[in-house]
This record gives structure tokens, sequence and C-alpha cells, in this order.
């Protein structure tokens, strides 16, 4: 069957129609209008509505069709041209579809192209949908040897389920190579913390909900320690946050204090290359370094889903930064407004800048005027913009988000000549399993500040003075801002996190988690570390056989499926054992032949084989026995 | 020279080859495909897929991505899968000639095999081939038979080249065959030529009649005269008595298979040899019909008279095989 005809072409349409809903968000529109046009046109043509194009003009448009796409996406990175081209070729290849051949083409791009789809998103079911569009292909396949029907799908469904353990057996044992050269990297439309602060961006990314990572303890941590820091902001210049070069440079710390407690973090791919840990902390595995500011960041230059894990330490009693860099973060911008000069002054009045324990008492006096005055949390507050807006918050609106409160403390405590930074993270996060693994997404975005205290760096959280159950439980959880929350989100995460989807939440969750740590982080570590379990539950064998065992027994499961034994009939044991008497008469060459009764032959084998006589006649009675008197 | 070699080495191989082939898959007249007589090796698009397979875990591996990496080792174990499925789809089936390739050479001939298969399963998506058939031919295959139609240009006997079994099924990946050898001729008859008298020898002008193309009452006797009605055939107007004035009248005619025609290829004028033959095949399918019997001599091969469809096919057969004429 080599010719194509309307019932091929109306599977590719399909085909395609659903790798392009794969792919949709990662496409120019008209890439997937193009497809869409030629399936239509193919239809019309199958149907004698229409007649094709010259090739002539096939290969004008293809021309100006790949112009136009590259034109299209020419702001999207290498990765997204690339995908746009392979799609556009498929979506093309409709108008060609005329021999075998071109459907097996057609099938392949499209299996490639589910394969890029899996780059751009790897949810589970991202992964399901990708897996039935692969079968619709295979299907597309299967259609040009055979007519289809419900039992052709039936089948090849049941051939595609019973090679899973060879399939599983495969991706348990497949070496995870390192990257054998760098890819192009898919754009990414993910948002995350920022190098860059302005007061109210923070409160952009709590509307998202998006994973940024989950955490794992060997032992439970005290819940009001959750400060995951990802990076110091010390440089103010009136309108925004910057790191200074001090911050990011790389620095080395060697560490002999014994870890409290133990963590992983299963990260989900990122763009930048800040991590946000528990302070301090010291890397156990995994590729990280530790720069100036003790904040920790990923090596390499892409970051893919990974698992890293970390001790979590106590804190160093003493530490030595050096003068300079002190002053320097003491600086603040000169034109800050008279007001919140004045403001400031009350703050150390009556105190020595040397004394000891200056900088706590300063601290104790601006938690107690900002208790006193009425100020509030909000996850909406006005725009504060630059100076100005300190000014305006401080005394005036009295209403903002933690960057606001941190913000302004730096400022304060600077201003005193304490020496403060601004601190960016996540809070807390939502236990997925209490006391052991924590998932923290965008919205546990905070900020909070860090002073000296002239031997170590103290971590503040100005927010909590004005809410302080946003430091206990998350933004959903807290009654004061539940409902904040809801209304800055849009409507389906708000019925997403109503009550009633609680705990289908928690499981899709605990899927997630169990997709994530065993299927899409499941490297060459964990495979190691997988493999040596298994040796030492088994032992005295070897890598090899352990390898060579997996994939047989992969291969036996998969056979057996197909073979069906449990649809065998167990044999009566007197066939069996009239079987065996004729087997062994015929190993002597005494075969019963074709049409010959049991009778003759048992007179047969009297005179040829006296020995064989008995046993034969017993199984043969007892067969007749139960076959005709059964 | 060079060129020269190349096609001696070619020869050679394939004498080889066939040599090989004889001792493995011995004619018979019907053939149980098993491990022993069937071939499995990927289809072009098979090594294309595992290539892409190939990228496609690079891929993989280097995007550091599982799923893909888990898509393409399915995919691979797919593969896998298929080499099993196509070999399956042939293995234990039994193939036997239901029909040979017979009948005139300007139609294709058809040659149909039965596949049987126990426990009332098919083997999927046949094709058989002639590899070195140099006219065109095609294969279709439903259920448990599968026909070839062979186009053959000239008319004669000839030894057909071993015939490869063959299917792609699931999912065109692997292709497995089997090159069978039933000893199939083919007989292809030349091409009826309508239009010519009948060259049969007790054929004579006593009967008075015209001899017309397609008139089948040549070969009757003549039984009498009958008044015309409006209607009849005017070929069989009695134009000498009509213009004698006696009216319109038709002749009649009455079959007599005892009335013995001798058809021979010696008798036509104006026709070369081969066109000669064809007027004799259109005549042999003629009388044939009209159970009219007769005998045949072709090229010094007699065939006794006689009548019904083997005869027919008998004088057709001596037709096909007379000895071509230079």
């Amino acid at each position: 069957m080599n010719n194509v005809n309307a019932a091929h072409i109306r599977l590719s349409l399909l085909c395609y129609l659903a790798t392009a809903l794969v792919l949709f968000q990662q496409l120019p529109w008209l890439v997937v209008a193009v497809g869409a046009a030629a399936g239509w046109w193919r239809l019309r043509v199958v149907n004698g509505l229409a007649s094709l194009p010259k090739p002539r003009w096939v290969k004008l448009l293809l021309v100006s069709l790949i112009a136009l796409t590259l034109w299209l996406s020419r702001s999207a990175e290498l990765f997204d041209k690339l995908v746009s081209l392979v799609m556009l070729g498929y979506s093309l290849k409709y108008i060609e579809l005329h021999k075998r051949r071109d459907v097996e083409m057609f099938a392949l791009t499209g299996l490639f192209l589910l394969a890029f789809s899996l780059v751009f998103s790897s949810q589970p079911l991202a992964a399901l949908l990708v897996l039935i569009v692969a079968f619709m292909h295979l299907l597309l396949l299967l259609s040009l040897d055979v007519k289809l029907n419900l039992s052709w799908l039936k089948k090849l469904a049941v051939w595609m389920l019973a090679i899973a353990p060879l399939g599983l057996a495969l991706f348990v044992v497949a070496p995870r190579l390192a990257p054998l050269w760098k890819m192009p990297t898919p754009s990414s439309a993910q948002t995350g913390l920022s190098d860059v602060v302005r007061p109210g961006d923070i409160s952009q990314l709590i509307r998202s909900d998006k994973l940024v990572f989950r955490a794992e303890f060997s032992r439970p941590p005290p819940r009001d320690q959750l400060y995951w820091r990802a990076m110091v902001l010390d440089e103010f210049d009136g309108e925004q946050w910057t790191r200074s070069e001090l911050t990011q440079k790389k620095h080395v710390v060697n560490n002999e204090q014994a870890p409290i407690n133990q963590y992983q973090l299963l990260l989900e791919p990122a763009n930048q290359a800040w991590l946000a840990t528990l302070n301090p902390s010291e890397l156990r595995g995994g590729g990280a370094e530790q720069v100036g500011d003790k904040s920790w960041q990923r090596s390499g230059e892409s970051f893919p889903r990974q698992i890293l894990s970390f001790n979590y330490l106590p804190h160093l009693n003493r530490e030595s930064v050096a003068p300079e860099q002190l002053h320097l973060l003491t600086r603040v911008p000169s034109n800050i407004s008279a007001n919140v000069l004045q403001l400031s002054r009350q703050f150390s009045e009556g105190l020595d800048l040397n004394a000891g324990g200056y900088s706590e008492q300063v601290m104790t006096r601006l938690e107690q005027w900002f208790l006193s005055q009425s100020f509030s949390y909000t996850l909406s507050p006005p725009a504060y913009p630059g100076l100005a807006g300190i000014e305006s918050f401080l005394l005036n609106q009295q209403a903002g988000f933690c960057v606001h409160y941190a913000q302004s403390a730096v400022v304060l405590a600077r201003l005193q000549g304490i020496p403060a930074r601004m601190v960016t993270g996540y809070l807390g996060g939502e236990w997925e399993q209490a006391d052991q693994r924590l998932a923290v997404r965008n919205y546990d975005a905070h900020a909070w500040m860090e002073y000296w205290n002239e031997e170590r760096w103290i971590r503040l959280d100005p927010t909590a003075w004005i809410a302080p159950d946003r430091v206990e439980s998350n933004l959903q959880q807290s009654q004061a801002t539940a409902e904040q929350w809801q209304n800055i989100s849009g409507w389906g995460q708000r019925i997403w996190y109503t009550q009633g989807f609680n705990q289908l939440r928690l499981w899709l969750a605990q899927a997630d988690y169990w997709w994530a740590k065993w299927v899409l982080n499941f490297d060459h570590k964990r495979q190691l570390s997988l493999f040596s379990q298994l040796l030492n539950w088994l032992p005295g064998t070897s890598l090899l056989m352990l390898t060579g065992g997996m994939l047989l027994s992969g291969v036996l499961i998969s056979a057996l499926l197909f073979v069906k034994p449990w649809l065998w009939r167990v044999p009566n044991k007197h066939v069996l054992a009239l079987k065996w008497q004729l087997f062994l008469l015929a190993r002597l060459k005494l075969h019963r032949s074709q049409g010959e009764s049991f009778t003759d032959y048992l007179s047969r084998i009297e005179s040829a084989a006296p020995k064989r006589y008995l046993p034969l006649k017993r199984a043969i009675q007892q067969y007749n026995q139960l076959r005709y008197h059964g | 020279m060079q060129i020269w070699g190349r096609s001696a080495f070619k020869k050679w191989r394939g004498l080889r080859t066939q040599a090989w082939l004889e001792r493995r898959i011995p004619a018979s007249s019907r053939l149980g495909l098993n491990r022993k007589n069937l071939f499995i090796l990927p289809t072009a698009f098979g090594w294309g897929f595992l290539c892409a397979l190939v990228v496609m875990l690079m891929m993989g591996s280097n995007y550091q991505n599982n799923l893909i990496l888990a898509l393409g080792l399915w995919l691979l174990a797919m593969w896998l899968l298929c080499l099993v499925l196509c070999h399956q789809n042939l293995s234990g089936s039994v193939v036997s000639v239901v029909q040979r390739p017979e009948g005139q050479c300007d139609h294709p001939l058809r040659l149909i095999f039965t596949i049987e298969k126990a426990n009332k399963t098919f083997s999927n998506a046949l094709t058989a081939e002639f590899k070195t058939w140099p006219h065109e031919q095609a294969s279709q295959h439903q259920n448990n038979q599968l026909s070839v139609d062979i186009e053959a240009v000239q008319r004669g006997r000839k030894a057909l080249p071993r015939v490869s079994i063959a299917s792609v099924f699931p999912l065109g990946i692997f292709r497995c065959w089997t090159v069978a050898d039933f000893n199939l001729e083919l007989i292809a008859y030349p091409a009826p030529l309508s239009g010519y008298a009948c060259p049969a020898q007790e054929l004579s002008e006593e009967h008075d009649i015209e001899q017309t193309s397609s008139d089948s009452q040549l070969q009757s006797e003549f039984a009498g005269l009958k008044t015309y009605r409006s209607g009849e055939r005017k070929s069989l107007l009695a134009w000498k008595q009509y213009a004698a004035g006696r009216g319109l009248q038709t002749k009649v005619f009455s079959g007599n298979p005892a009335l013995d025609l001798h058809l021979t290829d010696r008798l036509h004028s104006g026709l070369d040899y081969e066109q000669g033959l064809s007027v004799l095949a259109f005549w042999v399918r003629q009388l044939a019909q009209q159970q009219q019997s007769f005998s045949l001599q072709v090229g010094g091969q007699q065939l006794a008279s006689g009548s019904g469809l083997a005869h027919q096919r008998a004088a057709l057969q001596l037709l096909a095989e007379a000895p071509k004429q230079t």
C-alpha cells in the first residue's frame, strides 16, 4: 500500500493539530496557521474540490514562508527559531504527502518536534500529552500497512505498553553523559528574583505560583528560621538596589563546624545562577560556589533541573569584614530628604556610636518606633518611587510590602552609621510533608535586611514587626494576607487555592515531587546510588551483571507480556503422561503413524519394545478414562 | 576493462547467491516460512529512524533532559519490538500457489498465492515481487490471498525467477522477506486479433457466405432461409436471393459440432507469423465458446480435435509455445 489516501491525510492532520497544541506557546502564530491551511487544502484535494499547486509555486511559497518565519521570530532565541523552522517544514509536508516515504518523514519530524517540546516543559501532564501525540504518529505509520480500526488501535496500544518494562530497564541503565557540547537554550518566560530590585518588584513576583525549588530536610528545621537567602543587595543609588562587586566575588570558606542539619535542594530549571539557601550553609554535593556575601551560586552556564545538598551550620560568633567595606555599607544617597534625616536622628539620640551594643539599641528603638506608628502590611501597596517614596512610606502612607520595610530599615540604619544591607530570597514555603519537605514558590519571595553589630551580621526582618503571621505561614495560609493575595491573582489561581482544592493540590504536588525526583532528576549520581544500593542488597554481583540483569529482566517481562502465559491452559497430567510415553518411544524410532489407533500401536509396541509396553498401556488406559468416561 | 571486471564480478556474485539460495531454499510447491528461509533487515526508513533516535538521545543528553531520553529509549524499545513483530508476521505461514500466471499477453497475468497460518491469524501487508522482472508488476494482499499481476509483452512460456514475498508490516521499520522458488512458469498466449477470416481448412466458398469478422456462424452448417423480420442482423441477409427478386430473407445456420474444423497456421495471407498466431488465438476462443470442436496445427505441432475449456487451454498453450520464426 504505497499510496496515500484520504484516511492518512485526515490522521496526519490530526497529528499535526495535536503537535501544534503541544508546542503552541513556543510557536509564531503564522506557522500554525500555515499548517492548518495546508491541511485544509490537502483535505480539499483529497475530496476532489481543489488541485495541488505547481511545484514551482510551492518552492516560492516555501522560501517566502521561511523568510517570514525567521522575521517573526527574530527576537526569539536560536532554539525557538530552530523549532519554528522544523515546525514550518512539518506544516508544509502536507502538501506533499503522496507516497509512503512522505508520511514516514512526516511522522519522524513529528516525533522530533515532540522531543523539542519536552525541552520547554517537563511537567507530568506535558509528558503525558507528548506520549499520546507520539502514539498518534505511530498510529499514522501503522495505517500505511493496515486499514485502521479499533482493534488495531488496541493492538498498538498493547504493544506500546508491553515494551514499557524494556523501556524502563533501558532508562535505568542508560548512561547519563555530561553534555557533549553547548546547545542553544530555549527562551524562558521564567520569572524569579532579580539582582536589581526596585521597590515594588517583589510584589509582581508574588502573583506567580511557579515552583522555584523543593527542599528536603533530614531533621525538622525550626519553622521561624526558614529564611532562604538568595542574594545581598548592598548598593543603593536612590532608585534601585544592586549588588556591589565585592559581594559577587568568589569566596572560599573553610568550615570546621559540625552541621546542625542537612538539606537537599531540588531545583527547577532557572535562568539565573543564584541559589536560595539557609544561611550559613556549606555545600555537600553538586556544582555550586560561594560568593563574597556568603550566598551560593550555581556553576556552569545553564541551570537545568538539578539536586544540590547542603549542610546547615551554626552561626559564627565572629566574622571578619574589612573596615573599608563596612564603611561602604553605611553610605546613603546624598539627596535624601530632610524629613527622613530628622526622623532618623531620634534613634541614636544619647547613644555612643563606638560603645558596645550601639547597633542593637538603635535597631530596638527602630522597632519600637515602627510599632508605635500605624504601619500596615499590604500586597498591593501604592507606588513609592525612589527617595521620595521612602519619605512618603515612612511618614505619610505607612502601608507597604516587605521590600519597603527592608529598604526603610536599611536606610535608617545606615543614616545612624550602622553597616546594613538588603537581602532578598524566600521565606518559608509550603510543607508537602510535615517537617520533611518544603515547596518554595514564587509567591514566597521576600526581602529583609542584615546589619553589622561589630562582630557579625545579624538578620532582621522588619516585616515581621508589622505582620508577624507572614513569617509563620505563607501568603495563602495567613488570615491577613490570604484575601489580599486572592484579590491580586487571576481567577484560575483564586479557584485553585481555595480550601476545596487543598487536598488535590497536595496530591498533585506529591506526584510532581516523585516525578521530579525519580524521573527528571535521575542523573548520574542518583543512578550510581541506586546501583550501589542494589549491589549492597544483592551481594556477589558486579555492576556488569546488574546492568545485564536489568536489561534481561526488562526483555523478559516485555516478552512475557506478549506471550501471555496466564492465558495458557494447564494440560491434564494424564495427557502429559501419554505424551511423555510417546516421546520416549519416538526416541526409539517407534513413531505412531498417522491414523493408527492406540490399540494397534500398543500391539505393535508389545512386540517391538516389550519394556515400554506396560507403562504405555497404563498411560493409554488413563487417557481413555479421562477422555471418554470422565 | 574495469567495466568488464565489474560486470563479471556482479555476474559471479549473482551466481554465487543463486547457488546459495538454491541450497537454502530449494524449489517446492509450498513453502512453510520459518527462521531458515526468512531474512530481515531494517528498511531505509528503519535506518533513518535509528539515526534520528541517536540524535534524539544526544539531544536529551545535552539538555540533561531525562524526558527526551525516556522518549528516545521508548522508541528504541519499539524499534526492537518491530524486529520481532515483523518476523512474527511472516513466520509460521505456509505459502502455496493457487493460480499460475497464464493468459493472453496483452493483459496482466495473475499469480495467486494463499498464505495460511495457524490459529486463524493472518499475515499482514504482504507484497510479492519478481526482482528481476523487466516489466510492470503489481501486488495485492487481502486476508489470506496474495496476488501479483505480471505484465508480459511477448507470448511464450517463460520460467519466472524467484519471487520475493515481503512485508514491512508494523510501522515500516523492518523488512522481512523470503525468496521462494515455486518452479513458476509464465504462459502468455498470443493476444487475440479479430477482424480476420478463420484460418480453417474446412472453410470453403460453397456455402456462399460473406466472411465477416466476428461472425460466428461461419463454422456452422447452413440450414436454409427464412423470411426477414425487422431487427434481425443485416449481415445474415441473403443478398443473392434478394437480388433475384425473392424478397428479403435471412440465412439460418445450425451449429454442427460433428463438423470438425482444422485450424492451422499456414492459411493466412498478408499477415506476418505472429499476427497469424494472434488470429488463431482469437478463433480458438471463439470456437471454444460455441462448443465447436476443432483441431490445431501450429509449427509442426499437432493438437488432436476436441472441444471444451481444457481443449481451449491446450490449444492456447500450443500457440504460446509455437517456435518463433526469424
